[in-house]
């Protein structure tokens, strides 16, 4: 099926849905977490902690019907964030140890400008990143997250949604935590008897949910990639993407998403020197993709271990280098680092770092070193040099404008 | 859609190729240029990668291979004759196996090998073309073993899923140069013919690479 609601009116009712889902579902994120739906949504989150609003706004309000009820502006946000015990507001989480308090924060639109050859500039507000990465340690909240962003698009006659991986098994937790979302509870979002199927069997690879609108959520396998050709997408969510073989998952299959303008979420331990690209593709290349990157496990008290992270810890250098405020925390808890991890493994397990791969004989990231007629003329033939330099232009002048 | 058919390799530049022999076979052709940049041009796996990384065979013979091979070498060197390729000392195919060319033994260690490969991709000296899958593939594989996951060069890399990419460290570790003189004539007389010669002697000795003298 396909879904024909033009994506700006699709984009307002998958984020008032959404906040709905979270506010039923009493769904607070991390920051990281918050970042990633809110630069799909059009937000940027700052660490600005901002006083609690006296009445906290409903999602959605059955008097305001148009679509400038709902403006992208500044708001504050809801997060949950690690405090120390010391703390008023800290609250300790179960018997883990790790104590977390909510706060709000400062969220305001996102902006993309463009550079007239006057010299002038013109913002726009509001852009939204429709492909969105979440590169972050083990257990930073990544899947719950993307299943829980995923119940946007609940609302959407005859959209299709597609969670990728590498086998069924690896997009078992967003599944779950996405039909938990919408159909548990005491007062689940779709009413029993409101879908038209329903299957989670992950060993014979059936992992399907299709809604009486239509909608549809489907966990596909990268090893039958072969079916993933063709057809009208409104949404991939690669999951664990590290192990795929590489940006190709995407850009193989990115036409499907063309015609409704759909959205690619990518979420990954960053343990691959190809995930780069994705973070470079969002750090000031294009204003449509965003990268949450260099989160720590740290970030998320419910399953946070410091025991853990101190018999893995290589040195102290390694905190003293690429977590400082990781640092006096550690110092403070009498452990020694138990060297159980190479730097490496450490960086991208705990700290969910990316860059150096230093156990990698090749650092590297593949657009980086391949030759293009633009950038290595002289080992092409002139006329295929000068056809590829007029398809660029074109190609610029079509951003530009 | 960029190909191989696209490529203008220019006659002052040197091809080399090298391989790896065995039950998977992988090959690369490499150009140098004046600058010094090495281009991976070709690569000639026997094999391929699934999804999960599980390799396979193809089912193309080694006569095949070698065919496939030594055809492509031929179209770049512009020789029938007298072309080879580098691989493994220790490898069996010495003799010609045809299409005019032979595997000649490289006697840098794996280690060298691939410090110099580094090297050349440190410095951005190491190009690869669009069209290539398998030796990206396996240069992001590549990974030294656990516990020596410091990548100073003392160490060899796990020796995993790296035939072609095998082959593109032979080239690299043989630090080929390129032909300074525009023509033969040239090379004989003047500057040309000391820059060539001395270039010649320099590598004639033994690699002080990583000191191993």
């Amino acid at each position: 099926m396909a879904c024909f609601i033009p994506p700006s009116t699709r984009d307002l009712l998958v984020r008032l849905f959404r906040a709905e889902v979270y506010s039923r579902n009493n769904f607070v994120e991390f920051p990281p977490q918050a970042e990633f739906r809110l630069a799909t949504e059009g937000w940027q989150l700052t660490p600005q902690v901002v006083e609690a609003p006296s009445r906290v706004p409903k999602p959605f309000d059955p008097d305001k019907v148009r679509p400038e009820d709902y403006p992208i502006v500044a708001k504050p946000i809801q997060v949950l964030v690690p405090a120390h015990k010391s703390d008023p507001d800290a609250k300790e989480i179960g018997e883990t140890g790790n104590w977390a308090k909510y706060q709000w924060q400062q969220a305001v639109p996102r902006q993309h400008g463009t550079l007239h050859p006057d010299g002038s500039v013109d913002i726009q507000e509001g852009v939204i990143a429709r492909q969105s990465s979440m590169l972050a340690s083990f257990k930073n909240g990544k899947s719950k997250e993307i299943g829980m962003w995923l119940t946007g698009f609940a609302c959407l006659p005859g959209a299709t949604i597609d969670l990728v991986g590498l086998e069924y098994g690896t997009s078992e937790h967003e599944f779950n935590y996405l039909i938990e979302a919408l159909l548990s509870g005491t007062r689940p979002v779709v009413k029993q008897g409101a879908y038209e199927h329903l299957y989670n069997d992950v060993r014979a690879g059936r992992m399907y949910l299709e809604l009486k609108n239509g909608c549809s959520y489907g966990v596909r396998s990268y090893k039958n990639k072969d079916a993933l050709r063709g057809g009208q997408i409104t949404c991939y969510a690669f999951n664990e993407i590290y192990q795929l073989p590489g940006l190709e998952v995407y850009t193989g299959h990115a036409q499907n998403l063309r015609v409704e303008k759909g959205f690619s979420v990518f979420t990954s331990t960053p343990d691959k020197p190809w995930v780069k690209v994705l973070h470079k593709m969002a750090h000031g290349k294009n204003p449509g993709w965003h990268c949450v990157c260099d989160n720590n496990a740290f970030v998320n008290p419910f399953s946070f271990d410091l025991a853990g992270l101190m018999a893995d810890l290589p040195d102290w250098d390694v905190l003293r280098e690429h977590a400082p405020t990781l640092l006096a925390m550690c110092l403070q808890s009498g452990l020694q680092p138990g060297s159980l991890m190479s730097k490496e493994k450490f960086l991208i397990s705990w700290l969910g770092q990316m860059g150096s791969f230093v156990g990698r004989v090749y650092g590297f990231s593949k657009p980086e070193i391949t030759c293009y007629p633009h950038t290595h003329p002289k080992i092409f033939k002139p006329s295929v040099v000068t056809a590829w330099n007029q398809q660029h232009r074109l190609i610029e002048q079509v951003r530009h404008a | 859609m960029l190909s191989r058919e696209h490529l203008r390799i220019p006659r002052n530049w040197e091809i080399i190729a090298g391989a790896d022999t065995g039950t998977y076979m992988g090959g690369a052709i490499c150009a140098i240029d004046p600058n010094y940049e090495l281009y991976v041009l070709e690569e000639f796996p026997n094999y391929r990668y699934t999804g999960d990384g599980t390799i396979e065979l193809t089912g193309e013979t080694v006569g095949d291979w070698i065919r496939r091979f030594g055809s492509r070498l031929q179209h770049y060197t512009k020789q029938r004759r007298g072309n080879f390729a580098w691989a493994d000392f220790n490898t069996p195919f010495k003799t010609e196996v045809g299409q005019g060319f032979k595997f000649k033994g490289n006697k840098k260690p794996l280690e060298l090998r691939t410090e110099i490969t580094r090297e050349y991709l440190r410095n951005g000296r190491l190009h690869l073309m669009p069209w290539l899958e398998t030796i990206p593939y396996e240069m992001e594989e590549a990974h030294y073993p656990e516990k020596e996951s410091a990548g100073t060069g003392a160490f060899k890399r796990v020796k995993l899923k790296d035939h072609c990419l095998d082959g593109v460290e032979h080239c690299a570790s043989r630090r080929p140069h390129p032909d300074f003189t525009e023509s033969a004539e040239a090379k004989k007389t003047g500057i040309h013919a000391i820059i060539a010669q001395n270039m010649r002697l320099e590598t004639r000795g033994s690699d002080p690479h990583l000191g191993a003298q």
